[in-house]
């Protein structure tokens, strides 16, 4: 298993459209992901859940990825989020 | 059956004006029957089957009702719908579940209605307003599955059939229900939750009744209300008025509509004063929806397009291409009718929470043009995205909150490079482009000659102005008795703000809720004011005091205000005025 602590930069934190890309990467790999916030963790491959965590600008969360490509998936997820989701 | 309750009276928060008055219609939300029943083992395959098939169907529903959104030139509403896709095709969701449908041995609906259940409660639970208010939308998806799940048939929801013209009252109007309604019959809208941004609230502004939301209570008395009034301008619902108040009300009711015939007669005329000066009465308005009621009511154009809609009405926040979507669709529509659109202004009174700041004193923090330089890509791909929809040439970007010059050129440069950007990337913009400003902070006005300088038009913004020349919160009753637009040194602001701009040669206009006191008009056109900006309904209304005035006999009039010592002394050579030369008694 890897796990990382990521900080949100971009602007409006994790709203709908960056969960839905967030969702869009790890359901492209084998791998478990979840995505936890102060007490409260979820599965990364589901919107909803991603969304739930509310997670703001500066807010910090840790994506914790357990699988055969693990590495490759946190990767591209902290790439998303340092490239503030390409919206910006 | 209905035990008559006395007349009572409930406040919630007005949402669109007018009076409404009539019978209720109870909208409830069907109740879906979901109980839990044991499904044999055999059984299991074909819930399975059956929840997937009531998914695919759902989603051709919104992808219709999106469709039908878009073709009535709601892209905000279209959004929404968007953002119910994404929830619908959660496979996280989706094995949940069929998970639960197989574990447990219920059926389809059972399983759905538990899962979303439980999403929703967690979502309701959290603090920031944005991600707490997505319940009401993965409410209205799970209904949409659970009915889809339960009949095959399209018929439509025998619930939404309003018995003549009715006021609706219902705990909540979720995005899809509007669809459902016969929009001819709605003659106003109470809802129990909701705020000035819920769908409820859009929805009645763009059906133009009134509307009265977050009535806490409303749904205790559903069953016991034989008449309502909903009052849209106080924000008041009075359930079974008695006789005196039902007369009162009526009276207000029929004035206001015999004012409405005679001013849309109004709409047809020329907007000149007597000795033949032209005056512009432009619309204020919040949404591209209400682009028909600029053109409705012939507003000679937009004079304010507030933005704030970016962060309110859809599941999340605009993206470029969405918000290129809505001003070109208003930037169409209205053609040649020029628009001008100030840039986000949250903050203060509005929803900061969205952008996660604890200010002690918001009015006086970072709100306006501040906020958008804290965040540079939400201030970019706004002005990519109006950028782009210039090809017609009929748009003005103005500048919220601005109080020094430097805020000015800072923006000019940032302006600069995404034209460079844009047409590198091959796009065809307006070059140039006005840049004007909202002049709101006294320190603007004070140095009002070196702000023409590097501004392209003054849009004089009166509830803040006064606010912040008076130290008045106007949002605190306790100095409602100080915050008064008609203050000789409000007076004097505008004055200096409009000296200036003649001096240097630029335009000049007002968008604050003053252009739309008919008692206040002949100030305005006697300090110079050529340009007001107003809610579109006020528009002929407007017109028709303009055009009886005499633009002299204003101006000697703005000087005898500009020499009064008090609101008091101000409003009484006002009303003198009024009086004589209007001859209706004024209304404020």
């Amino acid at each position: 298993m890897v796990a990382e602590k990521i900080k949100i930069i971009n602007s409006l934190g994790l709203h709908a459209r960056p969960a839905a890309q967030v969702v869009k990467i790890t359901t492209r790999y084998d791998c478990d992901v979840f995505i936890s916030r102060d007490q409260m963790e979820v599965n990364a491959k589901s919107i909803m859940g991603v969304m739930m965590l509310a997670a703001e600008m500066n807010s910090e969360i840790m994506v914790k990825c357990n699988g055969p490509d693990e590495h490759e998936c946190l990767n591209e997820i902290k790439e998303l989020i340092a490239n503030k989701f390409y919206e910006e | 059956m209905n035990k008559k309750v006395k007349e009572k009276i409930l406040k919630g928060v007005a949402a669109s004006p007018g009076i409404a008055i009539g019978t209720p219609f109870n909208y409830v939300h069907e109740t879906l029957n979901v109980s839990r029943d044991t499904v044999p083992d055999s059984e299991i395959e074909s819930e399975i089957l059956k929840y997937r098939n009531a998914l695919d169907k759902t989603r051709e529903n919104i992808l219709e009702d999106k469709k039908n959104a878009a073709k009535r030139g709601g892209q905000e509403a279209a959004k929404i719908f968007d953002a119910h896709l994404l929830i619908i095709d959660d496979q996280v969701l989706i094995d949940e579940a069929v998970y639960f449908i197989s574990s447990n041995n219920v059926q389809a609906s059972y399983a759905v209605s538990k899962v979303m259940k439980d999403y929703q409660m967690e979502f309701e639970k959290l603090q920031n307003q944005y991600f707490s208010q997505r319940a009401f939308d993965i409410e209205d998806v799970c209904r949409r599955i659970i009915k889809n799940i339960i009949s095959d048939s399209d018929k439509p929801d025998q619930s939404t059939v309003l018995k003549g013209k009715q006021i609706v009252i219902s705990n909540n109007i979720f995005p899809s229900d509007t669809l459902n309604f016969n929009k001819d019959l709605i003659l106003g809208i109470v809802t129990e939750f909701g705020g000035k941004t819920s769908h409820a609230a859009i929805l009645s502004k763009s059906l133009e009744v009134p509307a009265v939301v977050g009535v806490t209570g409303i749904s205790k008395y559903q069953n016991k209300i034989s008449l309502l009034i909903v009052d849209g301008f106080s924000g008041k619902v009075i359930i079974n008025p008695n006789a005196s108040t039902f007369e009162s009300y009526k009276k207000r009711q029929h004035e206001e509509q015999k004012q409405v015939e005679e001013d849309l007669k109004y709409a047809a005329l020329a907007s000149v004063t007597l000795d033949n000066v032209s005056v512009k009465i432009m619309s204020n308005i919040q949404s591209a929806l209400e682009a028909d009621s600029v053109i409705k009511w012939n507003s000679d154009g937009v004079g304010l397009f507030r933005t704030e809609f970016l962060f309110e009405s859809s599941l999340s926040v605009l993206s470029e291409d969405d918000q290129f979507r809505i001003y070109s669709e208003v930037s169409e529509k209205l053609y040649p009718r020029h628009i001008t659109i100030r840039l986000l202004d949250i903050g203060g009174d509005k929803l900061n929470d969205k952008m996660s700041i604890k200010e002690d004193n918001p009015f006086l923090g970072v709100r306006g043009m501040r906020l958008l330089f804290d965040h540079p890509e939400l201030l970019r791909s706004h002005l990519r995205a109006i950028l782009r929809a210039s090809s017609k040439k009929n748009i003005s970007i103005m500048l919220p909150f601005v109080s020094n010059i430097s805020e000015i050129t800072k923006t000019r440069a940032i302006f600069e490079r995404v034209i460079k950007d844009l047409i590198s990337e091959g796009y065809t913009v307006d070059e140039k482009m006005k840049i004007g400003i909202m002049v709101e902070v006294p320190s603007i006005v004070m140095i009002a000659d070196a702000v023409a300088a590097k501004a392209d038009f003054f849009s004089i913004g009166t509830n803040d102005l006064t606010q912040y020349v008076l130290a008045a919160d106007r949002g605190n009753e306790r100095v409602s008795g100080i915050y008064d637009s008609f203050h000789p040194a409000v007076i004097k602001m505008l004055d200096m703000t409009v000296r200036a701009a003649e001096r240097r040669k630029i335009g000049v206009g007002i968008c604050g809720q003053m252009a739309g006191y008919p008692i206040a008009l002949p100030l305005l056109i006697g300090l110079g004011l050529r340009e007001l900006s107003v809610t579109p309904f006020l528009v002929p209304a407007v017109k028709k005091i303009i055009r009886r005035l005499d633009t002299k006999e204003c101006a000697a009039l703005s000087k005898k205000c500009l020499k009064a010592s008090s609101p008091k002394a101000v409003l009484t050579i006002l009303s003198d005025f009024f009086e004589k030369k209007i001859g209706d008694h004024p209304l404020q």
